[in-house]
Order: structure tokens, then C-alpha cells, then sequence
């Protein structure tokens, strides 16, 4: 292979967003690097607790992607705060099983943000784990 | 912490051993890793001592040795039913004196008292012969000389000797003491420390042996401090070692095992033609995301999805599933080692254990001669039934029809090993005639009473939750007859 699978698939994915775009409440921000993308994330819909706020997800890809799972965090700085989430760390810090075992190189990089939103989504208390 | 206005607390799966936060099924907590239903939750407030029930934190079945359930014993008492040997040991020391000891009043009248197993004889000359049941076997030891000239018994190591002679009335030396048989659980005085010591002497002579391993299951361990689990401690290089191997498993992921080269090189591959590629639903290929192309070669899992083997073979050398469906390459025996493994290594050293046992008395109670001439210690086969009439044996001394024991009937001894497991009992709670009739039934799984209370405790709680907590469901108390101990059934 000429290209790394990584890469490949990568550029695959970009691809794809640059085409079909990505769904609604997902926003890419920076995809320009190979490595780390980085996505807003807003919760849509009234029903919401998260009603109006935006969080940036970042995306940092390994070598070996899709085989291992990229590193996923919410950006905690001056800008953008990560949700309080009892499975977010006040870090960043994102507690979810497709980041551990369950991960699998079917999941892609928007897929990974659509999974962040209806976690975000579903949750109905403003509670942090620490 | 609490589950108000903190997080969600983790629950415990009883089963699995999994720590996580249990997925709903029917408004039924389930596992979210094994899917068992025996799961609790871990939360200070609602469920302060998830383990409060059971003797043990809860095992494999395939990891549990045979056990005697100890639940319903009131706090502080003795426990109702240690089993084997160290049943036998302890309950000499701890147990009823009337029915092990005798004070040696009737010097011409050999006498024999206990029920089935563990039995002291007086003979009239001084000498006392204990026999025991171990596993398979039966042993016994002389205490004293014939013609109580004394203590002669060969001893390995003297102040063993000394203890000896304090706590077993019988023997010649510890006649003179006010109290010769020490309650080892309640009096903890400067003068019954001979007690604990002789503990000492035995536990190290079975360390000795190798015998001790980590799942003692001796229930209850009644030190001077009060109530010890043994099963907290390690005595042997292996029990740490399987303690180390059981903390490993717990720790690591639970994901799936790689697939082994084998399987992977066993995965049909084959060129996909015109037809194959129009007739397949999988017009890409999951890991690359590429359109898969007319003469390219794809990977088959039994699954049936179809990958690039470039794509494919990293993944499965890394998690050995589909990674569409998550259909598992990895055999179950493999997944679960420790249902495989395991009981070579909880078993073999309990089908020792009656060797070793001999042994270990042996060197305790001396090699030199003086255990019992009719019946050597080293003679009693670990694996010789009970039942067969052997003249050398003690069970006809130990067991005429005139005494307390019930059970004298051979037919019925051949429940021999169960009921020596259970002497104690008919010394605390059950009646003696039940002893050498009922075999213990050994909770191979959580006692399924336990698993009643636990399913109505679950009830209340989810009641509980309802009035706070909208996702737990009330929709539990329909199922008031469900018969979860089958769901027990595990891999």
C-alpha cells in the first residue's frame, strides 16, 4: 500500500464530509491536519439541557486508525468548556465504552461525534463525575 | 456519595464480577458486560454491604471447591459447619468438650464419643486415639503411651508437645489444669495463649504441606482477634499466585481476545467477480471505507460480512471479532479461561488434601511409632472408600450402636466424607440424626435463598427509585415467581 491505511481512510472520510457534509448540530472546525480534527457539537432541539451551548470534540488520530481508536476530548480551555456530563471529566475527559473495548474500526470519525451528541443529548441532569 | 445528587452509582454484577452501570432490560437491571440479572448496587447509602449475605465475595462456580453455607449463623457463634479436616481440627479445639473429651474417670470402660468422624477413644491404659475423616480417608492418632507411662508420643517438635499436652485433657500432662480445654474464640487470656499457638503450629504444618491454598474454604477462622475470613489470606506461592492471576483478569479489559493465526488463516478468502460483488449487500468494506472493486479479494467472516485481508487481519490480530457485528472469532473456553483453567488448580490440591493431611499429622504427631499401631495414619488411602469394612480402621471402635451416634448402620456410612463434613453441625444446631443421613447440599452457585432476598430487596429499591428517578421502573413486581436461579446457569 502505497498510502497508510490511516491516511487513506482519513482522506476517505474528509471526503465525504466535504461532500455529503455532516449532520445537523455537528460542525467540523479544523480538518485540516491529518492527525487531529476537531468538531462543534451542539445538542439540538428544545428538550435539551444543553439548549444553546457548543462544544468542540477533538479528534486525535494514531498511526494505527481505524485498528485503535482515536483520542476523543472536549476542548476544556478559554474558549470552550466541556459539557457537565456525569461521563465527562471537567478535563475533558470522556468517559464511553466505543473508546475502550467497544471500539471498532466500522466507526468513523463523524459517527464518533454523532454518538457524543446523543450522549450529550439523552442526559438529563447537569451532574460531573469530578 | 450519593445517588441523589451525584452521579449514577456503579453496580456489581454477582456473575460476572463486572463493575458497571447495569443496562434495562424489561425494567430489570442486567449486567451491562455479561447481561446476568445478579447484579447490586454499589452505593453507600442505598446498599452499604453488598457482600453482607454471603460468607465470600462470590466466585465462578467452577472456581468454588465445595462449600458449606454459613449464612443464618448468628454473629459471634462458632461456625455452624466447618468442613473436613480442619472442621474436625478446629472443633476440637473450639467445639463442645463433652462430646470430644472425656476426663479420663472411667480407666477400664474404653469409651468413644462423636458423631461419625471426629471421635476420641479413651482407652483404659491412658492413651487416646482420635480419629478423624479426611476426604476420602480415615486416620487416627494415639495420644499418650500404652500404660500411661506418660507422654510418649514422638513429637517433631517440643513445645508442640507441651501445647499438646494443655489442650487435649486426655493426654497425661494436662491433667492438672483448671480449665484443660481452652475456648480459643472467647478467652483471650495470657493463660489460654497455648491455644492460638498450637493453631499456629498446625496452620504452619499445613502450609508445609502445600495444602492451605488461597480459596481456603474454611468459612470462618476463629483467631484470638474474633472472626477471620481465611479466605483473605494466601498461605502458598501458588494461592498468590492464582490471587495475582484472579486481580489481572479483574483488571484487564473484557473485551475480546485477539483471534489466533490460526483462525484468521482459516477465514474463507476469496476474489469477488461481477456477479458476487452485485449480489453481496456489502458494497464497501468496513475498515477502508472503500467501494469494494470487481476482482478484489476479500476476507469472510462466518458472519458472513466481507473485508479487505489487509483491513481485516490487523483488526483481529488486535480484537479477535467482527467489527460490523462484533461476532466473536475467539472460542468461549478462551474468553473465559477461568472456567477452563481454573479447576485444575482449585482441585488438585483438594484431591491432595487427604494425603496431605496424613502427612502433615504425621509430622505434627510424630513418625516415631506411637500413633496407633492398628491403624497408622499413613495407612488411611485418601482415596479408600469409607465404606469398605476394613478391620484396621476405627469407625467400629469409634462407632458402636450403644452410643449417641445415630448413624452406626453401614449403608448409610457411605455418605462418610459429606458427613464428616457436617459433624460439627450435630454438635451446634442440627440434630444428630441428620448427620450421617443428609449429605450437605455445596452451593456450587449463590444460594439460590440468597438470590430471593436479593431480587425483593431489588424490588423495594426500584419502588424506591421510581418516586425520584423516572428511568427506574416500578414494572418489577410482576415478576414475584420468575425463576432466576436458571439465569445462573452461567458459560
Amino acid at each position: 500500500m502505497a498510502l497508510r491505511l490511516s491516511t487513506k481512510r482519513l482522506m476517505k472520510e474528509l471526503k465525504d464530509i466535504q461532500e455529503k457534509g455532516t449532520p445537523a448540530g455537528i460542525i467540523p472546525l479544523s480538518t485540516e491536519s491529518v492527525d487531529e480534527w476537531v468538531f462543534l457539537i451542539c445538542v439540538l432541539g428544545d428538550e435539551t439541557i444543553y439548549k444553546g451551548e457548543q462544544f468542540a470534540l477533538r479528534l486525535i488520530f494514531s498511526d494505527r486508525y481505524p485498528i485503535d481508536c482515536p483520542q476523543v476530548t472536549f476542548i476544556a480551555d478559554d474558549q470552550y468548556q466541556p459539557p457537565l456530563h456525569p461521563h465527562v471529566y471537567s478535563n475533558g475527559h470522556i468517559c464511553a465504552s466505543i473508546f475502550g473495548n467497544e471500539w471498532s474500526p466500522v466507526l468513523t470519525a463523524v459517527s464518533i461525534c454523532i454518538t457524543m451528541q446523543s450522549m450529550l443529548a439523552s442526559n438529563k441532569k447537569k451532574e460531573r463525575y469530578v | 456519595m450519593s445517588s441523589r445528587s451525584g452521579p449514577a452509582p456503579f453496580w456489581i454484577c454477582h456473575e460476572c464480577g463486572a463493575q458497571m452501570r447495569p443496562i434495562m432490560i424489561d425494567e430489570i437491571p442486567h449486567c451491562a458486560s455479561c447481561h446476568g440479572e445478579f447484579v447490586e448496587v454499589l452505593d453507600q447509602e442505598i446498599n452499604p454491604d453488598p457482600f453482607h449475605e454471603l460468607p465470600h465475595p462470590p466466585t465462578r462456580p467452577s472456581q468454588l471447591p465445595p462449600r458449606i453455607p454459613t449464612e443464618n449463623r448468628p454473629p459471634g457463634s462458632p461456625p455452624a459447619e466447618p468442613s473436613g479436616i480442619l472442621g474436625s481440627i478446629f472443633g476440637l479445639f473450639q467445639g463442645n468438650p463433652e462430646n470430644h473429651v472425656h476426663p479420663p474417670a472411667l480407666p477400664s470402660n474404653p469409651r468413644t464419643v462423636g458423631t461419625g468422624d471426629t471421635s476420641t477413644t479413651n482407652r483404659g491404659d491412658g492413651t487416646r486415639t482420635w480419629t478423624f475423616n479426611i476426604g476420602g480417608g480415615r486416620g487416627s492418632v494415639t495420644f499418650g503411651t500404652i500404660g500411661g507411662m506418660g507422654p510418649g508420643m514422638g513429637m517433631g517438635g517440643g513445645n508442640v508437645d507441651d501445647e499438646l499436652g494443655n489442650i487435649f485433657p486426655g493426654f497425661p500432662r494436662g491433667l492438672g489444669g483448671q480449665n484443660p480445654f481452652p475456648s480459643i474464640d472467647t478467652e483471650i487470656g495470657p493463660n489460654t495463649q497455648q491455644g492460638p499457638a498450637m493453631l499456629r503450629a498446625l496452620m504452619s504444618a499445613l502450609m508445609d504441606e502445600n495444602m492451605l491454598p488461597a480459596h481456603l474454604q474454611e468459612p470462618m477462622f476463629l483467631g484470638p482477634q474474633g472472626m477471620v475470613n481465611m479466605g483473605d489470606y494466601v498461605a502458598t506461592e501458588q494461592g498468590f499466585h492464582d490471587v495475582l492471576e484472579q486481580l489481572m483478569q479483574a483488571a484487564s479489559p473484557q473485551g475480546p481476545l485477539p483471534a489466533t493465526d490460526a483462525v484468521i488463516e482459516g477465514l474463507p478468502r476469496y476474489k469477488l467477480d461481477e456477479k458476487a460483488l452485485e449480489t453481496s449487500q456489502f458494497k464497501d468494506c468496513p475498515v477502508c471505507k472503500d467501494d469494494f472493486a470487481v476482482g478484489d479479494e476479500v476476507m469472510r467472516i462466518p458472519c458472513k460480512h466481507i473485508f479487505h485481508p489487509d483491513c481485516l487481519q490487523p483488526w483481529l490480530k488486535v480484537n479477535g471479532s467482527c467489527p460490523v457485528c462484533r461476532f466473536s472469532l475467539v472460542p468461549d473456553e478462551v474468553n473465559h479461561p477461568e472456567s477452563s483453567t481454573a479447576p485444575n488448580v482449585t482441585q488438585q490440591p483438594q484431591q491432595n488434601a487427604g494425603t496431605a493431611i496424613t502427612n502433615m499429622l504425621n509430622r505434627l504427631w510424630g513418625q516415631s511409632g506411637t500413633t496407633s499401631p492398628t491403624s497408622p495414619p499413613t495407612s488411611g488411602p485418601s482415596r479408600q472408600p469409607d465404606n469398605l469394612p476394613n478391620p484396621s480402621n476405627p469407625p467400629n471402635i469409634s462407632n458402636p450402636p450403644s452410643q449417641a451416634n445415630p448413624t452406626p448402620d453401614p449403608a448409610t456410612s457411605n455418605s462418610g466424607v459429606q458427613a464428616s463434613e457436617q459433624s460439627q453441625s450435630s454438635n451446634s444446631s442440627a440434630p444428630s440424626g441428620d448427620a450421617g443421613i443428609t449429605a450437605p447440599i455445596y452451593p456450587t452457585i449463590i444460594p439460590a435463598e440468597y438470590l430471593r432476598r436479593h431480587r425483593d430487596q431489588e424490588r423495594g429499591q426500584n419502588t424506591q427509585n421510581s418516586q425520584n428517578n423516572q428511568s427506574a421502573g416500578a414494572g418489577n413486581q410482576g415478576r414475584d415467581d420468575s425463576p432466576f436461579e436458571d439465569d445462573l446457569e452461567l458459560d
